[in-house]
């Protein structure tokens, strides 16, 4: 059993070579397969927003300053029932802790870039853009930021659609599409296509189990402490592994 | 006003916690064992979601999907590594078994 990790940040230029636009292109593409999936949750955003008289602008922002449904849905509902501004601050923020492991795993991928760069890659990182940037970083074929970028870019534009179609439509998709299950789906799809090692086999194990255990936790805390604890086991046994 | 700021302030937090940890890890060097740990924290967080969006609806009695839609799921990603075609399946069979039952 061996895991192969790329120990070299891809230079700090990269974005700037010929082609990076096919890059740019190729992470927008990657993104499609996210969106079947995201949509659903946009547009519920967005009908939250609505059934509590807070108006399309207010959703909107939230999308482009939160950029995370699960707290964008959890403020907004708070803010619906006219929750104080701590309050409101600190459950977004308490939600999002999960962006710094997040945030520390793709930073060595951006050492050394413009801070203009970096202002606008972190500003549009949340899970999925993560993981089609680290994959393509992992990859080794180049071309990572602007790949991470237009990856970024197709699911802004996208998640401020669905926002605005559920503000705007949300009552007239019927219950019966089960559209609430779509995101589930199809998470457990892309987790099962991750599971090609016995390492990662035990990682997911780990994880799914504390974060059942621990899914009474407040502000989504189970899902963090499941990835901490799944994280751990994945570096003791590589460790025994090598 | 309050809202509006509610939600400047929201995003002002998250904008921190991202730009932030993305700035001391440029400034300072990880330690040594960080780097291949990062490789488990996909599927660590993927399987934690999933155990909560599907395995706990089920066991508490919820509408969720059935354990089967998600082996059907499963089995279609397994062999066909699309994670739409997987998806697409996944909801076939949930619309079927909702018409069924």
């Amino acid at each position: 059993m061996s895991i192969e990790f790329q120990t070299t940040p891809p230079v700090a230029d990269e974005y700037a070579r010929p082609g990076s636009d096919s890059a740019a292109w190729q992470g927008a593409r990657a993104m499609l397969p996210w969106l079947v999936g995201i949509a659903p949750l946009g547009m519920i955003v967005g009908a939250t927003a609505a059934a509590n008289e807070l108006s399309v602008a207010i959703a909107l922002m939230s999308g482009a300053l939160i950029f995370n449904g699960p707290a964008q849905l959890t403020a907004l509902e708070l803010l619906g029932e006219g929750a104080g501004i701590v309050a409101v601050v600190a459950t977004v923020v308490l939600m999002s802790v999960h962006l710094l492991i997040l945030g520390s795993s793709i930073a060595p991928h951006w050492r050394g870039t413009p801070l203009r760069f970096r202002l606008l890659a972190s500003s549009v990182l949340i899970d999925p853009t993560f993981i089609e940037g680290d994959r393509r970083y992992r990859s080794g074929l180049g071309g990572g930021h602007a790949y991470y970028l237009g990856a970024a870019a197709a699911l802004a534009i996208a998640w401020h659609l669905a926002i605005l179609v559920g503000a705007l439509l949300g009552e007239i998709v019927p219950t019966s599409v089960r559209l609430e299950w779509v995101l589930p789906l199809f998470l457990l799809a892309e987790l099962v296509q991750r599971l090609q090692t016995s390492s990662m086999l035990v990682v997911a194990a780990v994880g799914g189990c504390v974060a059942y255990l621990a899914r009474s936790l407040p502000m989504n805390g189970g899902v963090l402490v499941a990835t901490l604890s799944a994280v751990a086991m994945g570096v003791v046994v590589a460790r025994r592994a090598s | 006003m309050s809202v509006w700021i509610a939600v400047l302030l929201a995003g002002a937090g998250c904008f921190a916690l991202r730009f932030g940890i993305v700035t001391l890890v440029d400034r300072r060097p990880l330690p040594t064992w960080f780097e291949p740990a990062t490789a488990f924290v996909i599927p660590g967080s993927l399987a934690g979601l999933c155990a909560v969006l599907l395995i706990a609806p089920i066991t508490s009695g919820g509408t969720g999907p059935t354990l089967g839609v998600a082996a059907a799921t499963t089995a279609v990603v397994a062999r066909r590594r699309s994670s739409a075609v997987a998806l697409a399946s996944g909801m076939v069979v949930i619309w079927v078994t909702g018409l069924a039952g």
